[in-house]
This record gives C-alpha cells, sequence and structure tokens, in this order.
C-alpha cells in the first residue's frame, strides 16, 4: 500500500525529448535543483534523480537507432485504415497507397540512420543512458536548454578543460563497491500457474485449429471460445503478477503477444466476414463464418503464432535458472 | 581515464575532446558531442572513519567495535561516526531513517509510482479492443476501482486526473450499451422472435 499523503510537490517543466513505446516510455523533466528522469514500464513509474551540482558530463554520440515508437505505430496505422474499405476505393489507389508506404518507410530509415543518437549522464557514482533522446535534433535541443542551469549550479570550465580530463573518470569508479546489498531482494519466479495454463491453452487452440480447419462444429467453437478465455485470464494474471513482483519480465512479453494477437485474430476475423457477400459463409452452426475461405488461411497464421508463442513460453519454463540473464527491470 | 564513448564506453582520446566540433571515438568511430561540468574535476570526499571503541566506552548499535558519538534523536539508539544520519537539524540513526518513521517519510523521495490513472483507463479501452465480451466485467470493474483509487498519488510528474474521467465515460458507456442489448433481447424473447 502506498502511502496516500503526496510529498510537498515539486514543480518540474518538460524537457525536449520523449520516448514512448507499446508498454514503456521514458522522459526527463527539469525541477529547480534537479534533472528527474521517468521510465515508465506498464503501470509503473520509475524515478531517478541527477542534481545539478553533481551532473559531470552529458555525451551524446550518433548512432544507428530503430525505435518503434507508439507515433510511428499510429502513422502505420494510419495508412493502413483504407485497407478496411478496400473494395470501395478507386482502381489507382493501390499505387498512391504503396507510394506513401514506401515514402514513410524510407524518411524513417534515414532518420534511424543518420539522425539518431544515445546520451549518457555522468555523475560520479552513476552513468546512465537518458532513453528519451534517441534523435540528434531533440538531444542538441535537451543539452541547449539543460547546459545554463547547470552551469548556474556549477559554474563553467575553462577553455582548455580537455587537457585536465585525462586524469579523470566520468562516471562511477571502477573498484566502487556495490551502494546496495543485491541479496536483499526475494528472487523473482520464472513461472507461475497462470503460465503454464498459459501455455497449455495457447497449445490447445493450436491443436484443435489445425484440426479442424475445414470443418467447424458448434461443440468445438464454444471450446474455442473457452479456450480464448482462458488464455486471456491467465494472461491478465501474468500482468498481475508482474505487476506485483512475483513473475519475471519474459513471461509477461509472452503474455501481452496473445493478448494482441487475440484481438487482431478476432477482429480481422469479424471484419472479413462483414465484408464477405452474404451466405457465402451460411452454415449450420453459430460458428460457420470461420470457414469463409480467408478466415482459414487466417486460423493457420494464428495457430503457428500460437505454437511459436508457446514454445517460447516452454523455453522460458524449462529454462534452467542459472542460464538465465539477470532481469534488467528489477535490477 | 577520460570521458567515455556514450556508444561503446571507451574512452575519448583529449585531443579529440579539444575538437570544436565534437570527439570521434577512436574505437567505434562515433562523433560524440560532449558537455563538461565542473563536478568532473570534484574530487569525492573521504569517507568518515569511525573511532574504535575502548574499554568502557558506549559502542554503536550497528558496529559493537566502534564508539558512540551520538545518540538517535528518534529512538535513542548511539551511532558511530559512520552511522549517524544527518537529517533536519537532528542526528538520527540508519534504521530510522530507512523505516521513513515520522518525517523522514515526508522527506524520502519516491522511487516509483503505481499509474492508477493508466490502469483505470487500460481496463476498459483494452478489454474492448482484444476481446469485447469481456467488458461485462471490466466496465463494473473500472467503475469500482477508479472512486477507490481517485486519493492516490498519481505520477510526479503529471497532476491530473483525466485518464480517470476518461476511464469512468468509457465504461459507462460499455455498460449502458450492455443495458441496452439486454433489454433488446428480453424484448425480443418476450415477443416470441
Amino acid at each position: 500500500m502506498e502511502p496516500t499523503s503526496v510529498q510537498p510537490s515539486t514543480p518540474y517543466r518538460k524537457l525536449p525529448g520523449r520516448l514512448r513505446g507499446i508498454g514503456y516510455g521514458s522522459s526527463v523533466w527539469m525541477a529547480p535543483d534537479h534533472l528527474l528522469l521517468v521510465s515508465s514500464r506498464m503501470f509503473r513509474e520509475e524515478y531517478k534523480r541527477f542534481y545539478l551540482r553533481d551532473i559531470q558530463a552529458i555525451v551524446m554520440a550518433q548512432r544507428p537507432r530503430f525505435p518503434i515508437s507508439t507515433r510511428s505505430l499510429a502513422i502505420a496505422f494510419a495508412w493502413l485504415f483504407p485497407w478496411v474499405f478496400w473494395i470501395l476505393l478507386p482502381a489507382g489507389f493501390g499505387f498512391v497507397w504503396w507510394a506513401v508506404a514506401a515514402v514513410l518507410t524510407g524518411s524513417w530509415l534515414v532518420f534511424s540512420f543518420f539522425f539518431s543518437c544515445t546520451c549518457r549522464l555522468y555523475t560520479a557514482v552513476s552513468n546512465d543512458p537518458l532513453p528519451s533522446l534517441y534523435r540528434t535534433w531533440t538531444a542538441r535541443k535537451f543539452l541547449d536548454e539543460v547546459k545554463p542551469w547547470i552551469d548556474d549550479a556549477q559554474g563553467s570550465l575553462d577553455a582548455n578543460w580537455a587537457e585536465a580530463v585525462e586524469s579523470r573518470e566520468a562516471g562511477p569508479a571502477a573498484a566502487a563497491p556495490p551502494t546496495a546489498p543485491a541479496a536483499a531482494r526475494p528472487a523473482l519466479r520464472s513461472h507461475t500457474t497462470a503460465c503454464l495454463v498459459l501455455v497449455v491453452s495457447l497449445l490447445a487452440e493450436a491443436a484443435l485449429g489445425l484440426l479442424t480447419l475445414h470443418y467447424v462444429s458448434t461443440a468445438s467453437g464454444w471450446i474455442f471460445t473457452c479456450l480464448s478465455l482462458v488464455q486471456i485470464s491467465s494472461a491478465i494474471l501474468i500482468l498481475i503478477e508482474r505487476q506485483r513482483r512475483i513473475l519475471r519480465a519474459a513471461m509477461q512479453r509472452v503474455a501481452i503477444a496473445s493478448l494482441v494477437v487475440q484481438g487482431l485474430v478476432y477482429y480481422v476475423a469479424t471484419t472479413t466476414a462483414a465484408f464477405a457477400p452474404s451466405g457465402r459463409f451460411a452454415g449450420p452452426s453459430v460458428f460457420s463464418r470461420v470457414m469463409f475461405p480467408q478466415s482459414v488461411l487466417l486460423r493457420e497464421i494464428a495457430a503457428g503464432i500460437y505454437i511459436v508463442l508457446a514454445l517460447i513460453g516452454l523455453t522460458i519454463i524449462l529454462r534452467p535458472a542459472a542460464a538465465r540473464p539477470p532481469d534488467i527491470i528489477e535490477n | 581515464m577520460p570521458l567515455l564513448c556514450a556508444r561503446c564506453q571507451m574512452p575519448l582520446p583529449r585531443w579529440e575532446l579539444a575538437s570544436s566540433e565534437g570527439a570521434r571515438c577512436t574505437s567505434c568511430w562515433s562523433l560524440n558531442t560532449v558537455r563538461a561540468f565542473p563536478a568532473l574535476f570534484r574530487q569525492a570526499a573521504a569517507p568518515a572513519r569511525p573511532a574504535v571503541a575502548l574499554d568502557g566506552e558506549a559502542a554503536c548499535y550497528d558496529h559493537a567495535g566502534k564508539r558512540a558519538v551520538a545518540a538517535c534523536n528518534q529512538c535513542g539508539r548511539f551511532v558511530c561516526e559512520l552511522c549517524k544520519v544527518e537529517f533536519g537539524g537532528q542526528l538520527w540513526c540508519p534504521s530510522c531513517v530507512a523505516a521513513g518513521s515520522g518525517a523522514a517519510r515526508a522527506a524520502h523521495p519516491d522511487a516509483s509510482r503505481v499509474l492508477y490513472d493508466s490502469i483505470a483507463l487500460a481496463l476498459p479501452t483494452l478489454s474492448l479492443i482484444c476481446f469485447w465480451p469481456i467488458t461485462t466485467l471490466t466496465a463494473p470493474g473500472t467503475l469500482v476501482f477508479t472512486p477507490v483509487k481517485w486519493k492516490q498519488p498519481l505520477s510526479l510528474v503529471r497532476r491530473s486526473r483525466w485518464r480517470f474521467v476518461v476511464a469512468m465515460a468509457i465504461a459507462l458507456v460499455e455498460l449502458i450499451a450492455w443495458l441496452w442489448l439486454l433489454v433488446y433481447w428480453a424484448q425480443r424473447l418476450r415477443s416470441g422472435h
């Protein structure tokens, strides 16, 4: 339970740059005496403060980076949207559609290759990346905005500071002892019952999907629905367990992927059926629409994805503890 | 050792740092833009060394062999030079500061927070996107969750509670839609269709 009393509020001002992905994000904020690095993962925000008097250096290095931000996903979705009305669009629209895709992809690749960077902030005891600064123009704007504030707090350096820097190392000393005992945190579990249920339901849905590709009865339709519900419930349970710091991050990714695939398959099947001529999938059961030819292809694809996800899940569950890398989010 | 390249963490050569066009890393060949500050040349203060407690002298609560120099203003335990924490004009022991007792709670800066407003917004929207039938559970769930968590502290940097309001609105719309569907089905059943 978190305290309900809020500490004395600090006025924070947003600094240039923001990284926003699906389920994660990062930004840097300015307070009168410190910079606040905000890293968000799903429904939790983590904060790190860098006091202006302690900042030794901020270094930006140019390098190719290919972040998939929510903005680029929104643009991709906007590009994909006319596909829903494909039948209603004029014949020449296809060329324009693909040309727009080429321009968008090309510009994203150019920005990612030639105008991207990585930024790090050094103090005497830390050396932290600033993930929100991944484009060079944003990083320059950030540096121009922050430098006067740090100069105010520390004063400015001589012009020939580089001569003296050889004798000092920015960032934490190599032999510095760890600040907190790592063993104090309880070890996270690699899997729980919910993980097993998710993997089994994924495998069962894939197997049933492949076995009933060309014939769907009411009974198998209901089994599909039940398996989907089990899958969604176990995925939500995994997200909750991860949020409560019981589970490691790996299974959470499988759970998110299975939820996304479930949603996509459901809505694509519904959309395909809605645009099909009436009567083409009229059959003996309420699940006859999944027998529509495109739906059979969709079910094959979905079964393939479910098998891949289940195999990834099984690998995570069966992998010995020593072989697993440390959880970056947790540690 | 000098400043490190932000990409490969290898040292940047001095002659490159002196260049006005940025420092080229000799290892990964990245062009580094460096903003250095006087803290880079500040020497860290040497840690205080607690004195050894002699026979008959009061010893630190946590370090039995070290001489006590003060008593914690909160719990009264003896603390050595290493353990004493100056806090609000008083001396505290590390346990009291760590426990966040009394005024220490207010001074303890948040390291993380749960975004309850985002959870509230995700409940009705994600369930609608992923699998709409479960909105029968998530919509009423949101209507209960939102008032319960309304007073919880939000993000340190954003203050508005608009996500809670939007979540309630979406949940209400979903609930009304379900009620309308139920009434519609009931009427159809009654009329014999």
